[in-house]
């Protein structure tokens, strides 16, 4: 994975295989951190489950061994300097905490964040997500409540899935300035 | 302990929730989105299928995304599952596959053999 977009997708898979009702994404941008926290209302983990979810060789999936969403985002937020924090509590829900030194050498490039925010939003078992671009005094929220208010099914397709995409991007390059 | 009411009422759900995600007399298409798809370009999978069925104006296809779908070396993967159920499992897509794909499997209902992971793993 190259982009940190791709890298989020991916832990969202997470919230989604918990079976949460509601997922929220809050990226958070200063002039040298940007961070991340995912939030979902899920079925949590116990403490044991815990400790083990960011080993690359812990997985609950009976498909493979090995479990990597977590750990590769653990490496990359090591490697520029910053932190990540998992908490989770069993029927609950999880939050992860990630923040990377955006001006570090091995900071991975930051992805079409529209994307990502439809490639989550048009996921069949995902309910609710909202998405929150901050920086400074500005912000750009998404709920995809209200987009399925506004366009129904029609989400779903290629042409509004497109529109969607740009208008994202467009939104957030206004609040990064 | 479940009473047979919660056990209806769980029937119910499941059902209501196939009726939503099964298009009568049309296909499934399930990409597969976990860190092994996602890593070797289901994104852009699922976009070319999405994009692809849209220019072609076909209705009867219902686009979902599944997590990792346990054979990662051959991602990213797609499963077209048609009206009987019988699943058909593509794998190592590229664009153009795609175009084929939709051709043959979905508009004239002919999977292609070689492209299909029991046919590339053996």
């Amino acid at each position: 994975m190259d982009d940190l977009a791709t890298y989020i997708i991916d832990l969202t898979q997470n919230a989604i295989r918990a079976h949460a009702k509601h997922i929220q994404l809050t990226m958070h941008e200063t002039d040298d951190l940007l961070s991340f926290m995912l939030t979902d209302d899920g079925c949590g983990m116990d403490e044991m489950t815990l400790k083990k979810a960011s080993s690359p060789y812990f997985t609950t999936r009976t498909t493979r061994k090995v479990g990597l969403g977590l750990s590769m985002i653990d490496m990359v937020a090591k490697q520029t300097d910053g932190s990540f924090m998992l908490e989770s509590k069993p029927q609950e829900g999880t939050t992860l905490s990630v923040s990377f030194h955006h001006q570090h050498i091995d900071m991975p490039p930051l992805g079409n964040l529209g994307e990502m925010v439809m490639m989550i939003a048009i996921h069949q078992d995902v309910q609710d997500f909202t998405f929150i671009y901050q920086k400074k005094n500005q912000s750009y929220k998404f709920s995809l409540h209200e987009m399925k208010n506004m366009f129904g099914s029609t989400l779903h397709t290629y042409s509004v899935m497109d529109a969607m995409i740009h208008y994202i991007n467009q939104e957030i390059t206004k609040v990064r300035g | 302990m479940k009473s047979l009411e919660d056990l209806q009422k769980l029937r119910d759900e499941a059902l209501k929730k196939m009726n939503i995600r099964y298009i009568k007399g049309g296909y499934r298409i399930q990409i597969g989105m976990g860190t092994c798809g996602i890593a070797s370009g289901a994104k852009q999978v699922l976009q070319g299928f999405l994009k692809e069925i849209e220019a072609r104006n076909i209705t009867n296809v219902a686009v979902t995304q599944v997590g990792c779908m346990g054979e990662c070396a051959y991602e990213p993967m797609a499963e077209i599952i048609d009206e009987n159920g019988q699943s058909f499992v593509y794998c190592t897509i590229t664009q153009p596959m795609i175009i084929e794909i939709i051709e043959s499997h979905l508009v004239h209902n002919q999977p292609i053999q070689k492209y299909l992971l029991a046919n590339r793993k053996s």
